[in-house]
């Protein structure tokens, strides 16, 4: 499945091969378009603004050499992307915490969550942070690139690369793990881990 | 409508972040949207899938770094270009090196009398430059006495000129010191390598 290529799509591969000859206006124009994405996907795994910003400046120079490279098979969001998480499994190996593990089954709860707990929980960004926060770093990245940066499946498939269907099942386990952590903050039955 | 299976059920809630966010494709969008039409329990899913994708961004905001971050980029991007330009041009120097140490060595077998120092000293230390078409006399008379250059040789027919410098860069960081120095004079050199 692939969305129709956008008008933003084209003008991102015009750029792309104007920077692969050299210009320097057009890297500028990229990173104005991207920068919010790079920073918010950076930031989110390394939670540090300061290291997300030194990977933005990395992915962006990045680009900037290997423009020409980009063989339009995926979007260049996805392309941007999947050179965004590289740099940031780089940053957190030099770290010598983890990089990424198993999806937790542990966390997918199968439980009853009151329908009112979880709706009013999930209405305070405030109460998602904290619940995000508690997800493993596989399930907080999914839910990143599925709802902040609004990539298909397929597109997630292709920066983390795993099969789709373990894109969907990854972003199932987070969403019932974090409706259970919402209720639980609400009071609701039964209170998140 | 009859009512889902597990399995279907499953499927179809798999689905349902990815229509929040309009990235279906269309059988998958017309499947979640058939489900929801006659389950209410999937239409809840649904308001709760929707109202975590508004917190998600909510939350995920980050400050933009601006014009800082653009500036930071802009320096990489010359950094980077001036180590293409010094690796680009090393490379011939390198071949030139090697080429002459095969030179030496063979006519120090074959004419053991000749003078070797001579020829080593024959490799001369220069850049080609090409100018802007607007540049003055006295601009580009203050900016090649500026890196201790003056013109041996040009314009060729495409305008290349032929640089010496004296006293020759001792090292590699003279050498870098040279190139950014006209690097940086955009308005009057257009292209500058070393030969």
């Amino acid at each position: 499945m692939s969305r129709p290529e956008g008008e933003a799509n084209q003008a991102e591969r015009a750029l792309l091969a104007r920077i692969a000859e050299g210009d320097e206006r057009a890297l500028e124009d990229l990173y104005r378009r991207f920068e919010p994405r790079i920073l918010a996907f950076a930031n989110q795994r390394l939670n540090d603004l300061a290291a997300a910003s030194d990977t933005l400046n990395e992915v962006m120079l990045e680009i900037w050499k290997s423009a020409s490279r980009f063989e339009g098979r995926s979007s260049v969001a996805t392309w941007i992307l999947s050179i965004t998480r590289h740099r940031i499994i780089d940053r957190l190996r030099k770290r010598g915490g983890r990089v990424f593990e198993d999806i937790e089954e542990s966390n997918a709860v199968d439980t009853a969550e009151s329908a009112e707990g979880v709706m009013a929980g999930v209405a305070d960004a405030q109460n998602v942070r904290v619940c995000i926060e508690e997800l493993p770093p596989t399930q907080r990245e999914v839910i990143h690139l599925a709802f902040f940066q609004e990539l298909s499946y397929v597109e997630i498939a292709r920066v983390m690369d795993c099969p789709e269907g373990t894109v969907k099942t990854r972003v199932y386990h987070a969403k019932r793990a974090l409706k259970t952590c919402l209720a639980g903050i609400f009071g609701g039955s039964p209170a998140h881990a | 409508m009859p009512e889902l299976d597990a399995s279907e059920r499953r499927a179809i809630e798999k689905l349902m972040p990815f229509h929040v966010t309009d990235t279906l494709d269309p059988e998958d969008r017309e499947r979640v949207e058939r489900a929801l039409q006659d389950d209410e329990s999937l239409r809840a899913e649904m308001a709760f899938l929707e109202a975590l994708h508004g917190g998600v961004r909510e939350m995920t905001e980050v400050p933009s770094s601006g014009e800082l971050g653009l500036a930071r980029l802009r320096r990489s991007v010359r950094q980077q270009r001036r180590r293409s330009l010094v690796a680009r041009t090393l490379r011939p120097a390198l071949a030139l090196a090697a080429g002459l140490i095969l030179v030496l060595q063979a006519t120090l077998l074959l004419q053991p009398g000749e003078d070797a120092a001579r020829l080593a000293g024959a490799a001369v230390a220069d850049l080609q430059v090409t100018f802007t078409a607007d540049a003055t006399e006295g601009e580009l008379r203050e900016l090649l006495q500026s890196v201790d250059a003056r013109i041996v040789d040009g314009p060729s027919a495409a305008g290349v000129y032929h640089l010496q410098l004296d006293p020759s860069p001792e090292d590699e960081a003279a050498w870098m010191r040279v190139l950014e120095t006209l690097e940086d004079r955009p308005d009057i050199v257009t292209f500058v390598e070393r030969e």
